[in-house]
């Protein structure tokens, strides 16, 4: 069978551009973002696992153990099944502290850099027969079509093509974390395609060649040993190994694990990776039987089994069946290499290269980084590619994956000791790695022994027994890891990476003080490391993704800043270099409140609600209750730290102080705003518990608090509770009452000074009338005349006080009569002009005096006096204030106008509230104007303010007063 | 806690009723589909699983 090297060569390069093509145009973002971001097609991109191992060797394998076979799939398929509880904790790590491999996992679960480099290392010795195994493959099918070219060169064109892929779509920036959207386009097309050219040649096979479900029956019923072979049963002991090594695989295969977690987007998609991926193991797995069966019964030579599916096709003179199934292999194997290759490159980088060589002075952080990158793909796949040439003719397909397969089962106790037994040690850890990788070793170097050393002991001398030392060495690794953690157990740190890593553990926020200084120290921090320009671009990068504003920076924003550098910088450098780049000389703070950093444990917590199950869930149920109690109190609480930082701040204490909780935790008492700093820092600093009626200025307006501490602990070291409770309003009402008391003495006093000083004035009068009597001198009646009309003067003003006097008694029912408009403005003004200040200003009483109203004189005098003394306290000592007077039908429309300083807008709604005065302290009761308010409600009135009145000069008040008018009854 | 519990089960019902099952499955003399129809059914139910999940988010 031979087809043309040209045909050949324009199959695969027009394939291979068509997957640039996809890659291409998902990041140029013309392919739908919903599409790209489908749950399924990331799902479908793990079908990388069927690689040309699963694509070529199952057949071979088929054809030698029969079913066991399926294990490869099964142990897959079991691995995603059981995703709940292996994958989606592994992804929730991953994604939380930004690890882009299995090496930056184990890395940060043992807290140390050597053990991320032995795991690249060891990595790197399981991948070596496994890419190799894929270039193998390609360049044996390709040769089996035409041998124009040898293998090498077909695997060094194929090599290079697959190299410059890996390159342009899996190394375009710098992160890790970065999303390649176009290499996961890419892989999941290929495995779309592969199970498509498989699923082509297997139903040709059942439907063409046997003829369906009758006619395949027929054959296996005649050629029972067909069956039979396929059914016999297995190895004792052999298929166990076999699925957990492929369990291992699915997961720890840098290829899987970059799809997996590093690429992924959503826990939806692993989900619904729970069945689409072990659907599609399905149909790949179900090809195989029909396909040999048609290859037995085709009585073609079956030379290679593992190429059945490429010689199908020449067996059966169906030319395009062998490109469909060349092309499958092509897919399969391209997509394992280049995920594999920007996997192992990422692993190689931040374990081994950046651990060692420092980056150049005047290089660019993020071209070095992205140019080591491809630079380590390419010698990756040059060493694969060597290998291939080097050991490829030695070793079958099979024997290359057992190799392989069987070295990534080694993780699996780190994997399973990171996901649920936090007290597994990294020399534990190592040790078992250690045996493990020792044994199998020596197993793939079995013929080597024999040779060298002569023996001929019985578990050795078959390869049938692999699986004895696959088994053998998982347990000695197993056994090692768990007395090696016994005898050495973890440091702190590693303990507390341990609990993070630990299943259904909370993440729970490393104790560590809360660091003071600003952005620019952390710059300098990153400077020596990664240069000025990344250094303050990453900072500034961290900034913007927390939303923080330019300029100074709170401790706790100081704290999330770094937490965040150390995410972006783990996704550039990986775990160990971030975490070295940020480490501080600050010792580790003790125990007690301050280390937890309540506020930072709570935020996690409030992440956790559904995920929390038994006891842990009561308890959460429990700190919720306190919690929303305190923040429900109505007195102001807040709690804080032995620093005086603020931990805790409620809702009450926020409508008090106007400062909300976001803003103020994590400061110290000290940066709150004035003047709420001084105040609780002094009373927190103090040596008293309580303190009564502080009274404090807020915006003009005088407010009053008592303020309760509390020591949290024994010691004050573990912080205290602060207590505000408001007592303006008690003050206020206590104030006003002591107030009137005062002013009802004084209406008392003034009632009684009248009544003495009536009696004399009326004596005056009686005298000055008599004198009039006695005399004929025009001097001395003309003197006689003015003492009357001063004494009467005198007794209008005494009569204006008693009624004042017997103003604001609110239990006495109204006693109301006809009452002069104008008399009652003229007594009011009268009254007012008696403070001496206030003469000098001038009252224009311009109300006609035929309007009257039905009112109580007393009540209506009370209220004019209020409002004119309103007037003259906001006029200037020559101002003018008028009092006009309309008609509008049965309603008198009153106004008083001054020209004084007018009402700011913002106390114009609260002029009616009692208690409420813009007046210096000492000068108004803040009583005037609710009193005026019910005077003219009770007498079916209303009363209005405007200010400005005047608005050309932006001055000037103006109350608009509305009665109804007297017309000779009483009104309704 | 729990979820430990449920690895542990798990863990044992594998070890214990894991070679019965799969050599039932894998290697019984039966029709050679017989495998993979099982293997159907159980990708339905972990489907099915997996909706009720989604629900349940």
């Amino acid at each position: 069978m031979t087809f043309e090297l040209s045909h050949l060569l324009l199959i695969c390069l027009t394939y291979l551009l068509c997957l640039f093509g996809a890659a291409y145009m998902t990041e140029r973002g013309m392919l739908p973002a919903k599409l790209i971001r489908h749950p399924l097609l990331h799902a479908l991109s793990l079908g990388v696992y069927a690689s040309a191992w699963t694509f070529y060797g199952a057949f071979g394998m088929a054809s030698q153990s029969g079913m066991l076979y399926l294990g490869s799939y099964i142990g897959a398929a079991a691995a995603f099944m059981l995703a709940p509880i292996i994958l989606i904790p592994i992804l929730r790590i991953t994604r939380t502290y930004q690890l882009s491999s299995l090496a930056d996992l184990f890395a940060f679960r043992f807290r140390s850099g050597q053990v991320g480099t032995v795991t690249t290392l060891a990595l790197l010795c399981a991948c070596l027969p496994l890419i190799s195994i894929q270039i193998q493959a390609v360049s044996d099918s390709i040769y089996m079509l035409n041998q124009q070219l040898g293998r090498p060169q077909i695997a060094a064109g194929f090599c290079t093509i697959i190299a410059l892929f890996a390159i342009l779509f899996g190394a375009r920036r710098a992160s890790l974390r970065n999303s390649h959207n176009g290499l996961v386009v890419a892989v999941a097309i290929e495995s779309v395609i592969k199970l498509l050219a498989l699923l082509t040649v297997g139903l040709f096979a059942y439907f063409g060649f046997f003829g369906g479900h009758d006619g395949l029956m027929e054959w296996l019923a005649a050629n029972p040993d067909a069956l039979a072979q396929m059914q016999r049963p297995s190895t004792p002991g052999g298929w166990q190994v076999l699925i957990l090594a492929f369990f291992t695989s699915a997961i720890v295969m840098p290829h899987m694990f970059h799809l997996a977690f590093t690429e992924n987007v959503s826990y939806e998609s692993l989900y619904k990776a729970t069945w689409v991926v072990p659907l599609f193991l399905l149909l790949m797995a179900v090809c195989v039987p029909p396909i040999l069966w048609a290859a037995h019964a085709s009585g073609g030579p079956i030379a290679r089994p593992e190429f059945v599916v490429l010689n199908l096709g020449h067996t059966l003179n169906q030319p395009w069946l062998t490109l469909v199934a060349m092309i499958g292999g092509l897919s399969a194997a391209s997509g394992l290499i280049i995920v594999a290759a920007v996997a192992l490159a990422s692993m190689l980088q931040n374990h081994m290269v950046l651990p060692l060589v420092r980056r150049p002075e005047q290089t660019r952080l993020y071209t070095w980084l992205l140019w080591l990158r491809r630079l380590l793909i390419i010698l990756l796949i040059f060493i694969c590619y060597l290998f291939t040439i080097t050991f490829g003719e030695s070793f079958s397909l099979q024997q290359l994956g057992a190799l392989g397969f069987a070295a990534f089962l080694q993780f699996l106790p780190g994997l399973l000791a990171t996901l649920f037994w936090p007290g597994a040690s990294r020399r534990g850890f190592l040790l078992g790695l250690a045996g493990g990788f020792g044994i199998w070793l020596f197993a793939i170097t079995l013929p080597l022994h024999r040779e060298i050393l002569q023996l001929d002991i019985p578990i050795i001398s078959s390869d049938q027994n692999w699986n004895l030392f696959v088994l053998l060495s998982v347990l000695v690794n197993l056994f090692l890891m768990v007395a090696g953690s016994w005898l050495f157990p973890g440091t702190t740190s590693e303990q507390q990476s341990a609990e993070a890593c630990v299943m259904n553990s909370l993440q729970r926020p490393l104790g560590q003080a809360l660091p003071s200084g600003q952005a620019s120290d952390l710059v300098a921090q990153l400077e020596p490391r990664i240069g000025s320009e990344s250094a303050l671009r990453e900072v500034n990068r961290a900034r913007v993704e927390l939303n923080l504003p330019q300029g100074d920076l709170r401790p706790i924003d100081m704290l999330r800043i770094r937490s965040q550098l150390e995410h972006n910088l783990s996704g550039l450098l990986g775990p160990v270099e971030a975490a070295s780049i940020l480490q501080t000389q600050s010792p580790t703070p003790g125990g007690g409140f301050r280390a937890r950093e309540i506020h930072l444990l709570e935020q996690q917590l409030e992440h956790y609600d559904a995920r929390l199950s038994g006891l842990a869930a009561e308890l959460d149920q429990l700190r919720r209750y306190h919690r929303i109690t305190l923040q429900r109190l109505p007195i102001g609480a807040c709690t804080l730290s032995d620093e005086h930082r603020i931990q805790f701040w409620n809702s009450e204490l926020a409508r008090y102080t106007g400062i909300d909780d976001e803003s103020c935790i994590g400061l110290r008492l000290l940066n709150l705003p004035a003047p709420w700093n001084q105040l609780l820092d002094d009373f927190a600093s103090g040596d008293a518990q309580h303190e009564p009626a502080v009274q404090m200025d807020i915006n003009g307006v005088p407010r009053w608090f008592s303020l309760h501490k509390a020591s949290l602990g024994g010691a004050s070291s573990q912080g205290m509770v602060l207590l505000v409770e408001d007592e303006t309003e008690y003050q206020m009402i206590s104030r006003n009452l002591a107030h009137q008391e005062r002013l009802a003495s004084i209406g008392r006093f003034a009632a009684g000074v009248a009544h003495e000083i009536g009696n004399p004035v009326t004596g005056i009068a009686c005298l000055a009338q008599n004198l009039k009597l006695e005399t004929d001198s025009p001097e001395i009646l003309e003197t006689g005349e003015q003492i009357v009309e001063q004494t009467e003067r005198i007794s209008r003003i005494v009569q204006s006080l008693v009624r004042f006097a017997h103003t604001g008694r609110q239990h006495n029912a109204l006693v109301c009569e006809q009452v002069s408009l104008q008399e009652c403005i003229a007594d009011a003004i009268r009254l007012v002009q008696l403070d001496s200040r206030v003469r000098q200003q001038r009252f224009i009483n311009s109300v006609s005096s035929d309007l009257k109203i039905y009112a109580d004189a007393q009540q209506m005098l009370q209220v004019f006096i209020n409002l004119l003394n309103n007037a003259s306290d906001a006029s200037p000592d020559d101002g003018e204030i008028r009092v006009e007077a309309d008609t509008e039908g049965k309603r008198i429309e009153l106004k008083i106008t001054d020209e004084g300083t007018g009402i700011a807008p913002e106390h114009i709604g609260h002029l009616f509230e009692p208690f409420f005065t813009t007046k210096e302290p000492g000068r108004g009761t803040g009583l005037g104007l609710p009193l005026v308010y019910n005077i003219i409600t009770e007498h079916y009135g209303s009363i209005e303010l405007f200010s400005p009145a005047n608005k050309k000069q932006n001055n000037g008040t103006q109350v608009v007063i509305t009665l109804p008018r007297y017309s000779g009854s009483s009104p309704d | 806690m729990y979820s430990h519990r449920l690895l542990l089960i798990i863990a044992l019902l594998t070890a214990l009723l894991g070679p019965y099952v799969l050599e039932l499955w894998l290697f019984d003399s039966g029709p050679w589909y017989r495998p993979f129809l099982i293997w159907l059914a159980l990708c339905m139910l972990v489907a099915l699983i997996e909706q009720w999940h989604r629900h349940d988010l």
